[in-house]
């Protein structure tokens, strides 16, 4: 596997632009990251003093040397704002927001490939017409706007939903989740509190939808245009010439060869899904990273930034790197390109 | 020698919006005898391929056929009969071998759905791909059944198509320009394979090509199509010997060869016709030398010595 | 221009042009052009066929300039190409035009045909009114008309592009064209309507042009000179007429039989054809002589220079009367009687007598059933000799995969004289017997279970049944153990052995073929098919203790061993001491014990070598006799033999 170890290590070597990047635009945008610590109050002694112990007075390519160091050895820096270690605090919300993506992936994947698949079955007619509506209002509309309206709607109005928050606040009373791996959900199934679970999946509900409406209609387009792309090459009319039923063409023989395009554009809106969650986690105030992140972009937290931008780097490269692995299972020329 | 297929009159019309727009084929006329192989050779855009497509009743939703078509013991056949016979009795071959597999299962995968069709043993279904590839010279037929088609050259991969096409034994095989993509050396051989099969398991042919000593090669009777009908069809040693329609002179006049003086081969003027729905008489007479006033009806098909002739100015 | 003038003044000379290429996932350079040298001189045209990958097109991109060699010069008009910018070549550029495959594509399809055409004037700095004079000409000599001038290239016909790139590359006054598969995306009439033009330009402006096509055709048609090229080099290079009637090299004798030849297709293939059948009459008298045809074989080379045989006169063949179990045969009724294909006699090494039946011709191959048995005695005889397979080592010794069967007791030189015990049924009508099952092992038969898939498979399931070198034990696994054995030693397929120790010293005539199982092993009991004559040549080799053709081919000493015979101790069963009273067998070959010291090879359905070194005769016979073993008809054979022997 030389391919596979290529792979690996180009990864890396973009996890060390992307930290190289952030790192550097940290240090240029016109705010001194020590002011932000000790507040506008301090005096220019104060804060030259701060710039030593901060290391702050070192040239840019040495303070990124330590940088580096330190975030291989799990020292993240602290966040200006909260005062706590970064690396904990993102350890604690990680989890939420992960559980928070993989059902919007999940919506975005069952929906939007079986959409377009029925789509592409009923070209031309009403069914195709209506589930093209659909997936253009996906694409188009704003998340935060979305969750409003999707609040609105189903919390307010009907109250089949909750309207924010991961759970019931009483939950933490009646029915407090004990931690295993740290994901409440999974957690909660894995102890057998169903009473959490289920409360957290009615939460989940309406915050994983607004998530995964831009990634539903792009694959739902997708997976319509592949097919019918698929459909018209000259295997398929081999297929068709000797005789193999429309059933096993279509399902078994076209939906696969349409399957790579599809799972790419999975991997790349993995991409959107990540700063999704800012604009979704607020308007459900979803205890995740991405309320976190706000947060920390509107008080110029810079280490926060650079831990969060780092994390989304990872999560971005492990996700693309996963989906090469399933390409290559399903189309045997990949590692060939 | 029993009529595996016989084609009368056959015409295709393609519609848009309920209207004809295109009636590319306007009166095929072809038979084949079992064993036998029957070339169609013609131009660009003249109906060639169209003809197999209808043949196997896989026209497009747009599309819609008439004429005659009788096959076998079956007799006068359906679109829908069709459907039934479609890798059963009859088989097909195709020009581009690299694209006619799909690129993401094995050839062995790809050919056991058609096998599974004849509904026999897993087991003896490996049995019979085996000596199937085998049988079209492709001797690691292990290998090359583990193989995806982007690991095959061209030339295996049409030998694997011929084996996918004989899994089923059928009557008829059409082979739509098999060697077109391939190079001189590999095509030939692959025709020679094709024949020696040919006359292993004595199935009827369908062979279409532009190519016309190819035609002559491989086939024992011919059909030269021009603007979607048979304008003369015949024994092929007659035909080429003693053509008779003038496309089919201009035809064997424009193949290049060293013994034909540089620069003085028949050029045909023109182009074939790009819509065939408003045309009258004779379609090839805008070409012809010979064209007069006699030629804006309909030359029938006439018997004209061992060959059937469609000109006005073809005479016994 | 006077013709011998023009001819004798190069206008583009390649020398010594390489142009290679890294390979992805390969460490050395892929070599598409290698080392090719040519002279184009004026008012010529040559072209160069070869099949996709040959290096053609890229050998045509190197002389225009297009590509940069990795190593040789080109010069044009006696300048080189090389080694300067574009700026200061554009001189010399404007003598090259360039006409390429897709017409469509080559044209910008947002441009008109006028700017199309007037593209490479305008880059040349020429005013709008030179232009418009130069279009307007160039549009006429190509057959387009004035107001085909605004169209876009989607709006034109393939035949009619084209014109327009003619037109677009011979607008600077070129001098060398390359026309690089002009006409292989065009219809055949619209391609007679280009090479017309084509020629016509040639003519008319003393045009010299590089034609590249895999279209031998096209490429004979309007060339003086033809290269053949394959794997970046010229094969052959000459004029059209010698290349193309008098081809030297094997590749250009091969794409010229695709254009010219007739396909071969094997013929009156009898309409009950099947596997289980075959070998039995009738269906044998067709499938003797055809087996390539629907089994996979091997060929087994010629030699380069065959061996002239000397004819000699026999006196008293035709009227030769043969005494056989109490019935008086004449020549002709014996050989009739026993279905007879061919036979041939050699007489004190020269041709006394040969006749053929059932179709077959002096060149024709016919199966030699068992008969390949001997010639696989004879191949060991050089192994033994050099050392290389010690005969009294076990067949497992040298093929590990046989350990658990019965060779992995049995020796070399015991499964030579078939004297291994083992469980075996030689019965060749039963379809159950293991002999059947060696027929399905070698593909011989319909195989449709898993078992017995191979050679690999089958023989390593037989088992001991005796002691070995005890008795006499035909057995025709032994030998395809056998052959096994001498691939793995010397590892190379069997057919490529026969080939160099003996079709080529012996001067053989024709190509012979071997037959493989599934997984390619030759099928060494009985799968050479050869002709009559290379296989008395083969006989007379015996005849001669090994010598002929001016070489010691096989150990003198190992003929002697043959004709010596089997030690008296190995018991031999009835129907071999009812007709050869002192019969045995040794090294493969069957030896009658007679005054006469005749030895002999022979195959069911009647395929003989007899040699009787009294007498200095051989005499081959192959038949299709409808029954594999018949103890009638092997008399009759062994009295035919005899009797024309006995002639002088």
């Amino acid at each position: 596997m030389k391919i596979l170890r290529n792979r690996l290590s180009s990864a890396l070597l973009v996890l060390f632009g992307a930290s190289f990047i952030t790192f550097t635009l940290a240090r240029v945008i016109p705010s001194d990251p020590s002011l932000a610590y000790i507040g506008p109050k301090a005096t220019a002694a104060e804060a030259a003093k701060l710039r030593i112990t901060l290391g702050l007075d070192q040239p840019i390519p040495v303070q990124y040397v330590k940088y580096l160091a330190q975030t291989f050895q799990g020292n993240w820096g602290y966040s200006l704002s909260t005062k706590q270690p970064i690396l904990q605090e993102i350890r604690d919300r990680l989890p939420a927001t992960l559980e928070l993506i993989f059902f919007a992936m999940s919506f975005a994947l069952i929906f939007g490939v079986a959409l377009g698949v029925y789509a592409a079955k009923y070209r031309g007619k009403f069914q195709d017409s209506l589930i093209r509506i659909l997936a253009i209002a996906g694409v188009s509309m704003p998340a935060f706007w979305l969750g409003l309206l999707l609040q609105m709607l189903f919390a307010g109005r009907l109250t089949w939903f909750p309207a924010t928050g991961q759970f019931d606040i009483e939950l933490k009373y009646d029915h407090p989740i004990t931690k295993v791996t740290g994901f409440p959900l999974f957690d909660s199934m894995i102890t057998g509190n169903y009473h959490a679970t289920f409360n957290g999946l009615h939460h989940m509900i309406l915050p994983a939808l607004t998530l995964s409406a831009y990634s539903f209609g792009l694959l739902s387009r997708m997976a319509r245009a592949n097919l019918l792309e698929v459909m018209s090459q000259d295997y398929v009319k081999v297929a068709r010439a000797y005789g193999l039923s429309e059933r096993l063409i279509f399902f078994k023989l076209a939906l696969r060869n349409a399957l790579p395009p599809i799972v790419t554009v999975t991997g790349l809106s993995a991409a959107y899904l990540i700063t999704g969650t800012f604009f979704v986690e607020q308007v459900y105030n979803w205890p995740g990273i991405g309320s976190f992140a706000v947060n920390a972009l509107l008080s110029i937290d810079y280490p926060a930034i650079m831990g969060i931008t780092l994390v989304a780097a990872i999560g971005y490269l492990l996700t693309n790197f996963i989906v090469d692995l399933i390409q290559s299972k399903i189309d045997p020329r990949v590692w060939m390109k | 020698m029993s009529t595996v297929l016989k084609v009368s009159n056959l015409e295709v019309d393609f519609l848009a919006q309920g209207t004809v727009v295109n009636t590319p084929l306007r009166g095929i006329y072809i038979e084949i005898a079992s064993g036998q192989t029957l070339g169609i050779v013609g131009e660009t855009g003249c109906g060639k391929t169209l003809t197999a497509t209808s043949i196997m009743g896989l026209l497009p939703s747009s599309a819609v056929q008439r004429g005659i078509i009788e096959f076998a013991e079956h007799g006068q056949v359906s679109v829908a009969d069709m459907a039934e016979l479609r890798g059963s009795e009859i088989s097909m071959i195709f020009q581009n071998p690299q694209s006619a597999f799909n690129p993401i299962f094995t050839i062995g995968a790809q050919l056991h759905m058609v096998a599974q069709r004849r509904k026999i043993a897993r087991d003896e279904i490996d049995q019979l791909l085996l000596a199937r590839l085998h049988s079209v010279g492709l001797n690691d037929a292990t290998r090359v059944l583990n193989s995806y088609p982007h690991e095959l050259s061209g030339g295996m991969l049409q030998r694997c198509m011929i084996a996918m096409a004989l899994i089923a034994t059928p009557k008829l095989l059409i082979a739509d320009e098999p060697t077109t993509a391939l190079d001189a050396t590999i095509g030939h051989q692959v025709l020679a394979l094709i024949r020696t099969l040919q006359q292993r398991e004595g199935f009827a042919m369908l062979f279409i090509s532009h190519d016309v000593s190819a035609v002559a090669k491989v086939s024992d009777v011919m059909a030269v199509v021009y603007a979607g009908r048979v304008v003369e069809s015949g024994p092929t040693a007659h035909v080429m010997s003693n053509p008779q329609h003038p496309y089919t002179k201009g035809l064997l006049g424009a193949i290049p060869n060293a013994k034909k003086p540089r620069g003085q081969l028949v050029a045909i003027a023109g182009n074939v016709p790009s819509s065939l729905k408003d045309v009258v008489g004779c379609s090839f007479a805008d070409r012809c030398a010979l064209a007069d006033a006699q030629c804006s009806t309909e030359p029938p098909l006439v018997h004209i010595g061992e060959a059937v002739v469609a000109c006005a100015k073809v005479r016994a | 221009m006077r013709e011998g003038e023009s001819m004798n003044k190069p206008v583009m000379q390649i020398s010594h042009v390489s142009k290679k290429f890294n390979v992805r996932g390969n460490k050395d350079l892929f070599t598409a052009v290698d080392d090719i040298s040519i002279e184009l001189y004026e008012g010529e045209v040559l072209g160069v066929v070869g099949e996709s990958g040959s290096g053609k097109s890229t050998l045509a991109r190197c002389a225009f300039g297009i590509a940069a060699p990795t190593s040789g010069t080109i010069s044009i008009l006696g300048q080189s190409l090389a080694g300067k910018s574009r700026k200061n070549t554009r001189e010399l550029r404007s003598n090259l035009g360039f006409v390429f495959q897709d017409p469509a594509g080559s044209i910008n399809p947002r441009m008109s045909v006028f700017d199309a055409i007037s593209e490479p004037l305008k880059l040349r700095g020429d005013s709008a009114e030179e232009i418009n004079k130069r279009v307007s000409f160039l549009i006429d000599r190509v057959g387009l008309s004035a107001n085909q001038l605004t169209r876009k290239s989607h709006e034109l016909s393939g035949g009619q592009c084209q014109r327009v790139a003619i037109a677009r590359a011979l607008a600077t006054n070129p001098k060398i064209v390359l026309l690089d598969e002009p006409t292989s995306s065009l219809d055949l009439s619209v391609q007679a309507q280009i090479l017309n033009l084509l020629e016509e330009l040639r003519r008319d402006f003393n045009l010299t042009y590089f034609m590249i096509s895999h279209n031998l055709d096209v490429v004979a048609h309007l060339s003086d000179r033809v290269a053949v090229m394959k794997d970046g080099k010229f094969v052959e290079v000459g004029t059209s007429s010698d290349v193309l009637t008098k081809p030297q090299h094997p590749f250009t004798k091969e794409l010229i039989s695709v254009y010219s030849q007739d396909l071969e297709v094997s013929s009156n293939r009898p309409a009950n054809f099947n596997l289980d059948d075959w070998q039995d009459g009738p269906l044998n008298k067709w499938a003797f002589q055809n087996i390539s045809s629907f089994l996979p074989v091997q060929e087994i080379a010629p030699a380069e220079k065959p061996l002239h045989v000397a004819n000699a006169a026999l006196q008293g063949l035709e009227t030769l009367s043969i005494e056989s179990m109490g019935k008086t045969y004449s020549l002709s009724n014996l050989l009739k009687e026993t279905d007879t294909d061919a036979i041939v006699v050699f007489k004190n090494g020269e041709l006394a007598y040969e006749k053929y039946f059932n179709g077959m011709q002096e060149g024709s191959l016919h199966l030699l059933q068992s008969v390949s048995k001997s010639i696989l005695g004879a191949l060991y005889s050089t192994m033994i000799e050099k050392g290389v397979i010690d005969p009294e080592k076990t067949l497992a010794h040298y093929v590990p995969e046989l350990s658990t069967s019965v060779y992995g007791q049995a020796t070399i030189a015991q499964a030579l004289d078939m004297s291994v015990a083992l469980q075996f049924s030689e019965d060749y009508t039963d379809p159950n017997s293991e002999m059947a099952r060696l027929d399905r092992a070698c593909g011989w038969r319909n195989n449709f279970t898993n078992q017995d898939s191979g050679l690999q498979n089958f023989l390593p399931t037989l088992v001991a049944n005796g002691e070995h070198g005890k008795f006499f034990q035909y057995c025709s696994a032994n030998t395809d153990a056998l052959a096994w054995v001498i691939s793995r030693v010397t590892g190379k397929p069997y057919a490529h052995l026969i080939e160099e120790v003996l079709w080529k010293p012996l001067g053989a005539r024709i190509a012979a073929t071997v037959t493989l199982d599934d997984h390619g092993l030759a099928v060494g009991n009985g799968g050479i098919s050869c002709t009559a004559r290379d296989l008395a040549l083969f006989g007379q080799l015996v005849l001669d203790q090994g010598f002929i053709n001016g070489h010691q081919v096989l150990p003198k000493s190992w003929v002697e061993q043959t004709i010596n015979g089997a030690s008296k101790d190995v018991v031999v069963p009835a129907y071999l001491s009812s007709l050869h009273p002192a019969g045995s067998y040794k090294n493969q070959w069957w030896i009658t014990g007679s005054p006469a010291r005749e030895i002999y090879a022979v195959g069911i359905y009647g395929q003989y070598i007899w040699i009787d070194p009294s007498t200095r005769t051989v005499i081959v016979k192959f038949s299709s006799i409808p029954i594999p073993v018949d103890p009638t008809h092997s008399r009759m054979h062994v009295s035919l033999f005899r009797a024309i022997s006995a002639l002088q």
